[in-house]
């Protein structure tokens, strides 16, 4: 039974090989992506600005064919993530800290498995830890690590976001 | 509040390639809408609490003794204007001149402005429910841990609010650039948060 096991995780981690198709798995998934949420457990301590959010958030993404094109093929996955968020809003609400983990489970149809070169058409993990500094409202910079059993070594590279909202 | 916004409270964005997306809380219908009725209304039947006021100090009960009292103070408004509705109503009908041969004039609008009047007073009614809500939704989750935080549309609006790192809802309060860089390649994506369903189409709704 041990050597089966092996032999799966063997078959499994012979892996995506195209980079591109995984960064847009990371990056959101397709083209049109439909995301729900729902908060399953929440802290807050105002008087320290603290706060603790763990959430449900499963995601579809489907790429459709472009106009034009004559394939009618499309690639459609199925993100099953779990988000735990603390954030501290710092001094004056000026200086935040953020800390995310996630967890989830991808499946998608059998244009998705292929885009991404993958042997077998199970259901991978893609985990992520996000670490931000927000500066006042507007400007966050978050670095984000990935790792899953979809690559060899799980080895995904590290991301370095910068996002500005415009309220 | 109907059973099935209380088992599914979902805050849904769809987004095409990134570019635009929505957030809308399951059963909300849109953020103008929800402090309608007569201000004037709402505000005669709030005189006694502090709360709107003066700034909420972190005492516990101070949520749930307000959640109570704008409870009963929606109730009470409730009565009144099914009593004043009745009353006028009677008071049109006992005035009401016969025809010859002894049926009343109706009229399409003969009722309209006590309808009118009626449906703002409902409004008003609904909108200190909320605020019953909001009070509700602070004393189950401030300095405290608690699973299921959402229950209601007024829930998922105040857990939205409350949050640093989401979106706030609104017209063009969600926009977002961002630039990511990885170790060998960089990428310029944008996520651009729009929200104006919500905004702009008043009797909208998801669900």
């Amino acid at each position: 039974m041990g050597g089966d096991q092996e032999d799966d995780n063997d078959s499994f981690s012979q892996s995506a090989s195209n980079p591109a198709a995984i960064s847009r798995l990371v990056a959101g998934g397709g083209n049109v992506v439909l995301h729900m949420t729902y908060p399953l457990a929440y802290w807050s301590r105002p008087a320290q600005k603290l706060d603790f959010r763990m959430k449900v958030h499963p995601r579809i993404g489907v790429d459709l064919p472009t106009l034009g094109n004559k394939s009618s093929s499309y690639a459609m996955n199925l993100d099953l993530g779990l988000y735990s968020t603390l954030t501290y809003t710092g001094l004056n609400d000026n200086i935040g800290l953020i800390a995310e983990i996630k967890v989830a489970g991808i499946t998608g149809n059998d244009v998705f498995f292929n885009q991404l070169s993958l042997p077998d058409h199970h259901m991978f993990n893609l985990n992520q830890v996000s670490l931000g500094l927000k500066l006042g409202k507007s400007f966050q910079i978050t670095w984000i690590r990935y790792w899953s059993n979809l690559v060899k070594d799980n080895a995904l590279p590290s991301l370095l976001s910068f996002s500005m909202s415009i309220d | 509040m109907n059973i099935k916004t209380n088992i599914f409270i979902f805050l849904v964005s769809a987004g095409v390639d990134r570019g635009m997306a929505q957030i809308v809380p399951r059963g909300w219908k849109n953020e103008m809408k929800e402090n309608s009725g007569n201000p004037a209304l709402i505000r005669k039947y709030t005189a006694g609490l502090a709360f709107d006021t003066q700034v909420a100090l972190d005492l516990d009960g101070y949520y749930r003794v307000t959640a109570r009292m704008l409870d009963s103070l929606a109730g009470v408004l409730n009565s009144d204007l099914e009593r004043k509705y009745q009353l006028s109503i009677t008071e049109i009908l006992s005035q009401w001149p016969d025809t010859e041969d002894g049926l009343p004039l109706w009229k399409e609008d003969t009722f309209m402005d006590i309808d009118s009047e009626y449906k703002i007073g409902l409004e008003a009614v609904s909108t200190l429910k909320k605020m019953a809500d909001k009070m509700w939704y602070k004393e189950r989750t401030r300095n405290k841990f608690c699973f299921f935080p959402v229950r209601c549309a007024t829930d998922a609006i105040e857990h939205q609010h409350s949050s640093e790192t989401e979106g706030h809802g609104g017209s063009l309060k969600n926009m977002k650039l961002g630039i990511q860089s990885e170790v060998s390649q960089y990428a310029l994506y944008t996520d651009v948060y729009s929200d104006f369903l919500a905004r702009f189409q008043s009797d909208w709704e998801l669900w």
